[in-house]
């Protein structure tokens, strides 16, 4: 596993995506080829059904790829099991989804440390009170999800996905279910942490005031990479 | 939104969601059916035996009326006025040793007359020559049914000679049922059937002699509506004893009395412990439609449109439910019968009996209405914004007075219908009370399990960790598995270790302490040579634990503090005493393990008016004190004596166990025979009894350890069916558990997905759900057996009256089996969450 500074940290060469549907199968990515640089903040925009969410499930691995080659940090995807894929991600794969994904049955601060447990890190209550604080929620850390208001439970997340100081940080539509002022928030941790840390970032989003603060802007429509 | 169009819309509502089909609702249906079922099955099965039992009462009884003498025969008088009333049949019944060979066995002798049976037959094996032809004497020999277990025990065939006590018989057929064995009191195996003259020419049928004579009679129209009272007025105190057809039944008619009532209170424990899985099943439902209920709200639908559309779908389904239950519960009859063929000797009357279908179906309703009330209130009262709010956990707030009210309304009713047409209302208030208490308990110890699973996750780590905040976190499994699956783990754990209890008393204690043998009609006079044999055994006569012989004296109470004895007053579980001829001794020492509880034993020479000690249990049955008179029959005479001392008697141990001891003086000039209890070594005990067969034929002993050992067999096959009986509960909590295996394969498949996000391989999420499982299994399975034991204490103390001890092998088989079980759910939860890729479980959800 080789990931120089110098090679991108994420590449998708001609990727392509076909999933079952009742009506048959639907082809989703139709040869995308796509380039993330160490450091670099992209964001990916598009119409709805322009396979920007599933091209960021394909680049984490969490959904394979039907056709074409996937490299993360510099190792491939291809041929490696569902495990090997999961322990890829471990401490250095971060995500942020549009509907928060946060574990209903833990507090604040399990849902951030819960990952970095499982990364088996050290210092874990440590980095999970820091990155708890660094999104403003240092007071709410035993409170569950279903305590917290949509931009706090966004920022919880936010927090999840940047206590491991991860190498790279996809977040999914991270402001879609977030008024104006929280999504802006939460937009600002996002990319201020993610620079901070020296993280890459691929932000999907339909949200142009988003991706303007983005170091580059790529473009999809009908499953392929258009500018 | 007008009333009208109110009322429809929650009809419409109703009909939609319900023909949507059955999708996670199998475990309501399942937890309702399974109690609706056992309350169902429970009266179908004890009504059909009930009413097989009633029709066949007279048969059972063998006449219209039976009249019994114990120690004689009728008188000629008696049995001319018995005569003149309808048709007599006679037979007896006595205890004697039949050999051959080196085998012995006092066994159960039934002396038959030549009208013998009245009603029904007898049934022989195939080929056996006629009734009278097996009884007949030829060649001078008295002829023999005999049952399968003596042939086994003596290892003879249909044809061989026998001895049988102080005579010989030959074994002409086999004897494979009498028509009246079920309602004949004290029947036991091995037995035969012989002529009641072989009895009577062989002396069997003297005085002193311990046989009881009972007369059956047809009797004739005019005398039958009176015939109980005649015979009270003109024998009452001959010691003529009376039964009805419905005697006959009496004391099985009790006995399924209390199946019923156990067996009920197990389904309505099915019903409580499912009732976590009703509630469960109802909240992940109305879970699931939240989103349109708060869109409903949001459109104007008002809180009773809501409550009734879904309550509607409920009752529905919990109908459906309980119909199977109780669709069940009526063949469950016919089922029993089927499989189980003739093993259960009672006659049935396979029939549909409304009354506990209604019953089950009342119950299953009312339990269904106490645990859905609760989650629908909560529903329906949820705000439409705080619907939208949620995210994993608990959706909804609280429920409101109004339907917490329904529910505890509808589990007050439970209790009532519950009571209302038992025997025993007051024993099933008792036992729900009981199992209430349990819930109770098991209710705030599942909310102790939360909050120690969430103080001990701060200090975990690891998977452990996960674990544990999963377990102390909103959604947990432990007010779900605790005390559903704790009720049903306490009451197998009870029943386990009483069942130990019991079996350790029956198999290591009284064997130990008790008698070896029993000898018992040892003529007066050969009271030196009987002992001198014993110490030749090896038998230390002079210790009183080893050794003791005294007189047995048979008498009837016929008299309490001087008044007549009313049976009728006597408490059932102490009519031992009263029912029939009750055994006594005479002794002048008190023996050293007679344990005076009130008063003082009598002087060793005292000889003056006679003192009496009597058994606790038999004094307080009988309401008798200190200084009380008890008149008895004895022989045909009748005596007084006063209560000089209460004795507590270890039922299990060596003694005079006794309900009436008599002191000396008054008895000995009727040379009563004498009764030995003697601890021999094992090996010597075949021989001393054969020894003792050969020298005094008419001399019984009965083998009492190997009895017990028999009894325990016994004893373990009882506890199998009735912790059969008990898994019910246990199914319902394990059907509770299957219900949160299903809805936390539901809800964790997309905590599982975020799990592989953040990193977790497979076999960690295995193991992260199989410990969840495992721990909220184990904390049930403690607090279960913490129950179960405590429930056992007192029963094993002061029920049965036996020793405590502990042996924690049932109950970890009990708890291991439940923790290994909800292990392996919770790893194929883990396994169902993984299905998918986690890609398509996130967008979904």
């Amino acid at each position: 596993m080789t990931s120089p500074a110098s090679n991108p940290a994420l590449e998708l060469e001609n990727v392509y995506l076909t999933l079952p549907a009742a009506s048959g199968p639907v082809e989703i990515l139709k040869g995308v080829s796509f380039r993330a640089m160490p450091g670099e903040s992209v964001a990916v925009v598009g119409p709805s059904g322009s396979g920007k969410s599933s091209l960021i499930a394909v680049a984490t691995g969490i959904e394979r790829a039907t056709k074409g080659e996937v490299k993360l940090l510099g190792d491939s995807l291809t041929g490696k099991s569902e495990d090997g894929l999961a322990r890829l991600r471990r401490g250095r794969v971060s995500l942020v989804f549009q509907s928060f994904h946060l574990l209903g049955t833990m507090n604040a601060f399990d849902n951030v440390r819960a990952p970095l447990e499982i990364a088996g890190l050290a210092n874990v209550d440590q980095l999970a009170k820091s990155g708890l604080e660094a999104v403003g929620l240092g007071a709410r850390m035993d409170h569950f999800p279903g305590q917290l208001s949509g931009g706090e439970r966004q920022r919880v997340a936010v927090a999840r996905a940047l206590a491991s100081n991860p190498a790279i940080v996809f977040a999914d539509e991270p402001t879609g279910n977030l008024d104006r002022a929280s999504g802006s928030m939460v937009a600002d941790m996002l990319f201020a942490i993610a620079r901070q840390r020296n993280a890459t970032l691929v932000v999907v989003t339909h949200d142009m005031e988003l991706a303007r603060r983005a170091n580059r802007i790529v473009e999809m429509s009908d499953g392929k990479i258009v500018s | 939104m007008s009333s009208g169009n109110a009322n429809r819309a929650w009809l419409r509502i109703a009909r939609r969601e319900l023909a949507g089909g059955l999708g996670g609702f199998w475990i309501y249906l399942a937890c309702l059916a399974l109690g609706a079922w056992a309350i169902a099955a429970a009266g179908s099965i004890t009504s059909s035996f009930s009413h097989g039992l009633e029709l066949q009462s007279r048969e059972l009884l063998g006449g219209d009326a039976h009249v019994q003498v114990s120690q004689r025969e009728a008188t000629e008088e008696e049995l001319a006025w018995l005569k003149e009333r309808g048709t007599v049949s006679a037979a007896a019944q006595a205890d004697l040793m039949a050999r051959k060979g080196p085998a012995v066995r006092q066994i159960d002798v039934r002396g038959i007359d030549s009208a013998f049976p009245l009603l029904g037959r007898f049934t022989f094996n195939e080929g056996a020559p006629s009734l009278p032809d097996i009884l007949a004497k030829k060649n001078g020999i008295w002829g023999v049914a005999a049952s399968q277990s003596l042939l086994d025990i003596l290892k003879i065939k249909i044809g061989d000679t026998i001895s049988l006590g102080e005579f010989e018989v030959e074994v002409r057929a086999l004897l494979k049922r009498e028509p009246d064995r079920i309602g004949e009191p004290g029947v036991f195996e091995p037995r035969v059937i012989v002529s009641m003259d072989a009895l009577r020419e062989t002396g069997q049928l003297s005085q002193g002699r311990l046989f009881r004579t009972a007369y059956r009679l047809l009797l004739k129209p005019e005398y039958a509506p009176t015939f109980e009272q005649d015979l009270k007025d003109k024998w009452g105190d001959a010691g003529l004893r009376y039964r009805a057809p419905e005697d006959a039944v009496d004391g099985l008619d009790r006995l399924l009395d209390m199946l019923n009532t156990f067996m009920s209170v197990i389904g309505i424990a099915a019903l409580v412990a499912g009732g976590v899985g009703v509630a469960q099943a109802t909240s992940s439902f109305l879970e699931s439609r939240i989103d349109s209920i708060a869109a409903l709200k949001a459109l104007g639908a008002d809180a009773g449109t809501i409550r009734a559309a879904y309550a509607l779908q409920l009752g529905v389904l919990a109908g459906v439910g309980a119909l199977v239950g109780i669709i069940l519960g009526a063949l469950s009859p016919l089922l029993l019968k089927l499989a189980t063929g003739d093993l259960i000797p009672l006659p049935t009357d396979i029939s549909l009996y409304p009354w506990p279908l209604f019953k089950a179906f009342t119950l299953t309703m009312l339990a269904a209405l106490m645990f859905v009330a609760t989650p629908l209130g909560r529903a329906r009262a949820t705000p439409p914004a705080a619907l939208f709010r949620r995210e994993g956990g608990e959706g909804m707030g609280k429920s409101p007075p109004l339907e917490r009210a329904i529910a505890a309304v509808a589990g007050i009713l439970l209790v009532i219908v519950a009571m209302i047409g038992t025997v025993r209302p007051l024993m099933v208030l008792g036992l729900l009370l009981g199992a209430g208490v349990a819930w109770g308990v098991l209710v705030f110890a599942a909310w102790l399990i939360k909050r120690a699973a969430a103080f001990a996750a701060k200090r975990s780590r690891g998977y452990l960790r996960l674990a544990l905040a999963n377990l102390g976190g909103p959604g947990s499994l432990a007010p779900v598995v605790a005390p559903a699956l704790g009720l049903g783990l306490a009451l197998m754990s009870l029943i386990a270790v009483v069942q130990t209890n019991l079996l350790g008393q029956l198999k290591d204690t009284a064997p130990a302490n008790a008698p070896s043998v029993i000898f018992r009609q040892i003529p007066f006079e050969a009271g030196a040579d009987f002992d001198k044999l014993m110490a030749e055994f090896g038998v230390k006569t002079t210790d009183s634990k080893q050794y003791q012989r005294a007189p047995f004296i048979l008498g009837r109470v016929i008299s309490l503090k001087g008044e007549e004895l009313d049976e009728k007053k006597v408490p059932p579980e102490e009519r031992w005493v009263t029912r029939g001829e009750t055994a006594m001794t005479v002794l002048g020492k008190r023996p050293p393990e007679v344990d005076v509880r009130e008063g003082k034993w009598w002087p060793e020479n005292y000889s003056g008016p006679l003192l009496l000690s009597a058994e606790e249990g038999a004094a307080k049955g009988l309401g008798l004190k200190l200084g009380d008179k008890v008149g008895f029959r004895i022989y045909g005479r009748e005596v007084e004596g006063e209560i000089a001392s209460i004795r507590k008697v270890d039922w299990g141990g060596f003694g005079p166990n006794m309900a009436f001891i008599l002191s000396p003086g008054t008895m000995e000039a009727a040379k009563p025979f004498s009764t030995a209890i003697v601890i021999v070594e094992p090996a010597k005990e075949d021989a001393l009894v054969r020894e003792v067969a050969n020298r005094w034929p008419g001399a019984l002993a009965f083998q009492l350890r190997r009895t017990l050992e028999t009894a325990a067999d016994l004893f373990q096959q009882v506890a199998l069916a009735v912790t059969a009986l008990a898994s019910v509960v246990t199914t319902a909590g394990v059907l509770v558990l299957f219900g949160a295996f299903a809805a936390a394969a539901r809800k964790r498949r997309r905590e599982s997905a975020l799990l592989k996000v953040f990193g977790a391989t497979r076999p960690g999420i295995l193991l992260l759900y199989a410990s969840e499982f495992a721990l909220a299994a184990f904390a049930a399975a403690v607090l279960g057996a913490i129950m179960g034991i405590a429930a056992a204490h007192p029963i094993v103390i002061f029920v049965f009256e036996a020793t405590w001890r502990f042996d924690f092998a049932p109950v970890l088989a009990v708890g291991g089996i439940a923790v290994l079980a909800a292990a392996a759910g919770g790893a194929m939860v883990g396994w169902a969450t993984l299905s998918r890729a986690p890609a398509r479980v996130l967008r979904s959800a």
